[in-house]
């Protein structure tokens, strides 16, 4: 999965140094006249392109990390695992009228490998590159800050699938709990009408650990 | 000193007032609001009326309309003092908590910046101005400790230059002043600023020549290191940016630096992006590479990036999001290290400013082994007046 982390590092890095395309449009609006560039700053609430509701499919990269508990006869270990992965989700966005705010609700499919090593001589097994995927049901509330900008909170529910065999056969001390719920937040630049870059930030109860996710987003 | 120095610039965040993120409010260059065309210390007259009038919240307003605030954004509120001094005062306090709310992390209170500052002119326009700040720096715990240490100076010049306009647009400082490169912005543990040398005390005496057209800025900054160093740590050398303005608030730009000292050559080079849009919302990125070349050991080349997104939700209220990378060297076997944050970016009125952020740090490696990742909750409160 090293392609895929070099890949998604590489988005990411290009996404925020490499200019939007409203940045393009305004540029070839600055040739004409540089101070009648159309600026979003005022743009009224009623005229803003959001009005219906709509669908849209985001890819994403995202990456966390647990310490999990190993055991082999009578000796425990702790093992700090990462995972990461990529994500393909479908969300049904409502505009609320006249309002800035939008509900959203949507759907992720997911998929990864994670890694690990014990953390005790006496238990140095190791995850190695192992396959996991899930999937998750959200539903959240996003407030437009600015035209091209938003801001809100999710509550994401997952469930998730994982072999956990370790190389040496150490076994989980306890058994995985493959659904879990929590709290997130997502912060949505927009490059263009349909094009946008997202960034969220959920902390899951039952893993307890906190997933952040960087990605594209695509409205039909 | 030379320890207290590098203790500083590793451990002591966002010391500095630059706001390049501010190109969201349409203002792309720092001379706008700051003595310094490249941004940090003190504040002009117009920097502080924007401040009141349009960047702060209105708390404290008092139903005062926006052109009162601004003008009751001098040192002494509305009182106007003569043309040719202009002083303030800065103070900078960080709360720190790493690995909240685990059992047994401890919390760390900072007194980070505690300036008198003084800006003398010698003409009407300004073209012609001596700027100063005094600093109090408390001695680091673990120095205290040391028993018949020597004493370390608590109070330092943060900065003192004078400042020249040649012609229309020719700006030339001489002086003790910050290095110019890459993007300068208020955290200096970000990774395109502590690990480049750009840490809060790593001034350096410097001979800058800033070129400023509407359209474009280019600088050359000259820099024989801190003089108050011992001499053989003085990191000397240049520095150069260019940044250009395609379209309104949006600038591209890159940058370079070379230095030496009796230890190790210093090799910066990288290029960044500012892109302004809605109404206070920002878009910051800097991807660059760093070479250090020690006189003892291997040379290394590693890379950087800082990214950083931020909306405006309110008058005076912002929310951001960090993405940040780092690579000391770029060999087989070396991590990268990653830092993720958001927070909020407040000035609910003039003069003041609160930020809180969470930051979450971790390694990618080839191995297997993972190290913990860290959480660090920052807080910080800034009055200036």
């Amino acid at each position: 999965m090293d392609y895929i982390n070099t890949a998604a590092r590489l988005a990411l890095i290009l996404l925020l140094i490499a200019p939007g395309a409203e940045a393009k449009e305004r540029r070839k609006k600055t040739k004409k006249a540089r101070e009648t560039v159309v600026v979003t700053r005022t743009f009224p609430i009623e005229d803003r392109p959001t009005k219906r509701r709509y669908f849209s499919t985001t890819g994403t990269y995202l990456f966390w990390q647990e310490a999990i508990t190993l055991v082999r006869g009578s000796s425990t270990t702790k093992m700090q695992t990462q995972l990461k992965g990529l994500s393909i989700g479908f969300d049904y966005h409502i505009p609320r009228r006249a309002s800035d705010w939008e509900k959203i609700v949507g759907v992720d499919l997911s998929f990864g490998t994670l890694k690990g090593k014990g953390e005790s001589v006496i238990i140095p097994d190791v995850l190695d590159n192992q396959f996991w995927w899930g999937t998750t049901f959200r539903a959240g509330l996003v407030y437009n800050t600015t035209p091209v900008s938003r801001f809100g909170v999710y509550i994401p529910a997952v469930y998730r699938k994982i072999q956990w065999k370790f190389n040496a056969g150490s076994d989980l001390k306890a058994k995985d709990e493959p659904y879990s719920f929590g709290i997130g937040a997502i912060y949505q630049n927009r490059f263009t009408d349909k094009l946008a870059m997202n960034i969220t930030l959920s902390h899951q109860h039952s893993w307890r650990t906190s997933i952040w996710a960087f990605g594209m987003n695509w409205a039909f | 000193m030379p320890h207290i120095l590098i203790f500083l610039a590793l451990f002591m965040p966002w010391s500095a007032s630059a706001y390049p993120e501010f190109i969201g409010y349409k203002y792309a260059s720092c001379l706008t609001c700051h003595f310094n065309g490249h941004g940090n210390g003190p504040l002009n007259d117009y920097g502080r009326a924007l401040w009141a009038a349009e960047i702060g919240g209105r708390a404290f307003a008092f139903g005062r309309t926006d052109e009162e605030l601004g003008q009751a954004s001098g040192f002494l509120g509305s009182v106007q003092f003569p043309f040719w001094i202009r002083p303030g005062l800065k103070g900078r306090q960080l709360v720190m908590k790493p690995n909240p709310p685990s059992s047994g992390a401890y919390t760390r209170n900072i007194t980070m910046q505690a300036d008198a500052n003084l800006a003398i002119f010698f003409d009407r326009n300004q073209k012609y101005g001596f700027i100063g700040s005094i600093g109090y720096v408390p001695e680091p715990q673990r120095y205290a400790n040391i028993q018949g240490g020597k004493k370390i100076e608590e109070m330092i010049s943060r900065e003192h230059y004078v400042r020249v306009l040649y012609g229309e647009n020719l700006w030339l400082y001489a002086g003790m002043l910050d290095k110019v490169y890459g993007i300068r912005h208020v955290n200096h543990t970000a990774f395109n600023r502590a690990k480049l040398g750009f840490g809060q005390n790593d001034q350096a005496h410097s001979f800058i020549a800033h070129y400023i057209q509407p359209k474009y800025e280019f600088t050359v900054d000259l820099f024989m290191g801190n003089l108050f160093q011992d001499a053989k740590l003085r990191q000397k050398g240049v520095s150069t940016l260019y940044e250009y303005e395609p379209a309104e608030a949006w600038r591209i730009g890159g940058s370079a630096l070379y230095s030496f000292n009796d230890y190790i050559k210093n090799g910066r080079v990288g290029v960044f992006n500012r892109y302004g849009f809605g109404d206070g919302s920002a878009l910051l990125g800097e991807l660059g590479l760093i070479h250090d070349d020690p006189k003892v050991g291997d040379a290394k080349l590693g890379y950087y990036f800082y990214g950083q997104a931020i909306q405006k939700l309110y008058r005076g209220y912002h929310v951001f999001v960090v993405g940040q990378l780092y690579k000391d060297d770029m060999k087989a076997g070396r991590p990268d290290l990653l830092r993720t944050g958001a927070g909020l970016l407040i000035f609910p009125a003039s003069r003041f400013e609160w930020r809180v952020e969470l930051e979450n740090g971790r390694q990618f490696t080839d191995s297997a082994e993972v190290q913990r990742e860290s959480w660090i909750i920052l807080t910080q409160l800034h009055v200036s007046l």
